[in-house]
This record gives structure tokens, sequence and C-alpha cells, in this order.
């Protein structure tokens, strides 16, 4: 008799367990890309691998943040270092090449962030998928944070140098790209007096500059001028000052690590918004 | 089931089980579908929600009942006595204890609150599916998602050619 009633009571498990097959694919797509979005774009990508159904609901998110440091967890790391970045570095222009190239067009793209490490490759590979998505389709808000392969206290002037020199041959190459940027966040290069000013004038929808370790040469001065900026962020670098000429949008202005005397920034055409800027002595 | 107070106009909801429930209009106005359905006219004397059993309806009115404003028409405010951010905080363990349910039950709370277009009850069950995605295997992830591998064996094999980091 007891058995009897584990068997039943194992039928019946069986029975419920049946009904509970597939109920997250029974769910409407807008309900599944909400749940969706709220995870790591990686983690939804893996998800949607699961099944037929959900493999038609990546090219809908609307949302899209693909993070060399979310791969990592994924992929076995091979042992020398160079080589885990190529490695980490290569899946992530993988990654945004297959999202981007499958997108519906009729679903804008809310934010696309994407933190990738300056390889001149897959920079290319990355910028020309990006740049095929902003002309073929609605992108608000088109974000970019670049890593170097060194870490900021491991680089030398040689590593900084090098490093903008990059910077300035990809945006040369990918000039419509960068023209559609709305963020953007680098780090460890020293640029030429010029560059930092061609950055602005190239990136026109550029809202969004954060600029940590970087610099045009010790006891620079940045001059900033745009039309669309609303939010500068400086970390460390070796600016003697930030010249603040045009910039009507301008609200937040943040510089953290500034190393000398005097008031890190001038006021040449004072517009009307709110400085933010806190001083932490070196 | 609510019970009826003087001067709050009430609804009834009923459950395509046969089910009826007298609700207070504010707490079924939570849902943005029954809000449409008041403000157009459409609800009769009782609205059919169709797809929705009588228990996962009824715990989406206990849901309603806890989350509707407490500043009603009447005046009588909670939060005239209880700090806003006590009151965020009892709600949050509320909450927390609301959705200690089996996975069966989530699933029809989400579709229930997509259903009904209730946006704080859709934010905390889908938040609930999430934690499980993040960090698992994949195996484990269909297993808690109850999703159904549905490729053929060579349309698998593409699949993680093409995804092989994803099976790591």
């Amino acid at each position: 008799m007891e058995n009897n009633n584990k068997a039943k009571a194992r039928c019946h498990e069986a029975a419920s367990d049946e009904a509970e097959v597939d109920r997250l694919s029974k769910l409407p797509d807008h309900v599944l890309l909400n749940i969706l979005e709220r995870v790591r774009t990686i983690d939804a990508l893996r998800t949607c691998i699961l099944s037929k159904r959900m493999l038609k609901l990546p090219p809908m998110l609307s949302l899209l943040d693909i993070d060399i440091g979310s791969l990592a967890r994924y992929i076995k790391p091979k042992v020398d270092t160079t080589n885990r970045i190529f490695q980490y570095n290569t899946a992530v222009a993988a990654i945004i090449e297959k999202v981007l190239s499958a997108r519906n067009p009729e679903i804008p793209i809310r934010k696309l962030r994407v933190r990738f490490c300056l390889r001149p490759d897959e920079c290319l590979s990355i910028s020309q998928v990006v740049a095929l998505a902003m002309a073929t389709q609605k992108l608000d808000v088109a974000e970019f944070v670049v890593l170097t392969e060194t870490i900021c206290l491991k680089c030398t002037e040689d590593h900084l140098l090098c490093y903008a020199k990059r910077f300035n041959s990809w945006l040369g190459d990918c000039p419509a790209m960068f023209a559609g940027l709305t963020r953007l966040w680098l780090r460890n290069m020293r640029f030429g007096e010029l560059d930092i000013p061609n950055i602005l004038s190239a990136c026109k929808r550029l809202e969004s500059l954060r600029l940590s370790y970087c610099d045009a040469g010790v006891q620079s001065v940045l001059q900033v001028e745009h039309a669309q900026l609303v939010e500068l962020h400086i970390d460390y670098g070796e600016f003697e000052a930030v010249q603040l000429s045009c910039l009507p949008k301008l609200q937040r202005v943040k510089y953290v690590g500034w190393s000398h005397q005097e008031d890190p920034l001038i006021f040449v055409c004072p517009a009307a918004f709110k400085a933010n800027t806190r001083k932490r002595w070196c | 089931m609510a019970t009826r107070e003087a001067g709050k106009k009430m609804i009834m909801l009923k459950s395509p089980d046969g089910m009826e429930f007298e609700v207070e209009e504010a707490v079924a106005m939570e849902s943005q579908t029954i809000r449409k359905m008041i403000e157009d006219d459409c609800a009769d004397t009782a609205i059919l929600i169709p797809n929705i059993n009588s228990k996962i309806l009824s715990r989406v009115i206990e849901y309603c009942n806890k989350h509707v404003p407490t500043t009603g028409a009447t005046g009588a405010a909670a939060s005239d006595t209880v700090a806003p951010a006590a009151l965020a905080e009892d709600l949050k363990i509320w909450d927390a204890e609301f959705i200690k349910v089996n996975r069966a039950t989530r699933f029809n709370l989400i579709q229930a609150a997509s259903y009904l277009n209730i946006k704080g009850l859709l934010d905390l069950t889908s938040q609930t599916t999430i934690d499980t995605i993040s960090d698992n295997s994949l195996e484990e992830i269909r297993s808690f998602l109850s999703t159904k591998n549905d490729y053929l064996p060579e349309e698998e094999q593409t699949i993680r050619r093409e995804n092989q980091w994803a099976f790591q």
C-alpha cells in the first residue's frame, strides 16, 4: 500500500514536471526580453542558445553591454597574459559582430556599451560593425570603454605614447563610427597637443568623455570645446589646467587626482553649468 | 477575499475556473489592463480575467492589496505615521516572502503580471528568474528555466560550434 502511494506520488511528480517543460518559452517576447535585459548581455546570449525559440530573441534586445570582463568567466584562460587578452578581445569582437549583424532593424538599440582592449585588429572589426549599425538603425546611446593591455600603474611613458598613437590611428580609420559615439572612456594615453581637440571634433555626438591617466604631456593644458558634451570626467594625468571654452550643454565636470597648486579649471566662456570638482592632492 | 468597506467602490474579478473576487477598485487598478477597462467603461459588473486561474489570481490580488498606494480618497494616509523609507523596507521584506513560490507558480505569476500589466509584480518575478541565469552552467539554466532543447542533433552541433565560449 505504502509502495503504491509512493508510486502514485512519483507519477504525480513526473506529470507536474512534464507540465512545467518549456514554460519559459511560452512567455511572450516582450516579457522574455524584459527578463533578458536585466542580466549581463553575455548571460542573456548564453540563455538564448538553449532553444530555437529563444534563439530568435538576441536580434530584438535593445540593451547591449558586451564587456571583456564578463567573458573571462566563460572562456578558459591560456597561461600567457597577452594571449589571454587577445583571446577575450577577439571573442568580444566576434560576439559584437554576431549580435549586430543579425539585428531586427525595426527595434532601436537604446544602449550599446562595449568594453574592450585597444588592439588594432579588434578595434577595426568592432568599429566596422558598430558603424554599420549606426547607419542602418536607431542607436540612442553608443558607449566605448577602451582598456589597454598594460594597466595604469605599470605604464611607462612609452606605453602612454604608444596607446595614444594607436588610438589616433584608429580614429583616423573610422571617422563615421566615432562621429556617432555618445560616450567614450579612454585610459593610459599621452596625446600630442592637438589630439584631444581633434578627438572632440571627430566625435560630434559625444555627450560624455572620461579620461583616466591621460594627458597631452606633463603640465599640458586641456582645451575643451564641444556642442553636445554634457559630462567631462578626468582622473589623474598630468594636466596643469583644463580650459573650458564653448560648452553649451556641459552640466558636470569632475577632476579626481589633480596634482597642481592652482585651480584646475579655467572658464573661458562661462556657460550656465554646475561644476563639481573634487580636488585630491597627490 | 476583500470585504466591502463604506465609501469604497468595489468591483468583481472572475477567474476562468468560476471563482469570483470582490476587490476595491483602487486595488484592481494597480493593473494597467484593468485600469484601462474601467476608464474606457468596458468594465461591467464583473470582469473576466482569462488564462489566470483562481489560485494565481488570488496571489495577484494579494500583491496588489499590499502595493496599492496608502493615501486614498478617504484621506487616511498610512505614510503619515510611518516613515516612507521604513514603508519601502517593509514592502521589500514582504515581496521577498511573497515570491518564495515554486517555479510553476512563478512562471504563472510572470504571465499574469504581463497580461494584467502590473509593472511592480513583473519586475519582482523577472528579477527572481534572472538570479538563476547568471553564473550557472547552461544545463543548470536549462533545468531551472524548464526550457526544452528543441534542436535536431546536427543543429545542436552547429550551435555548439558557433558559440563555443558559452558552453565552457
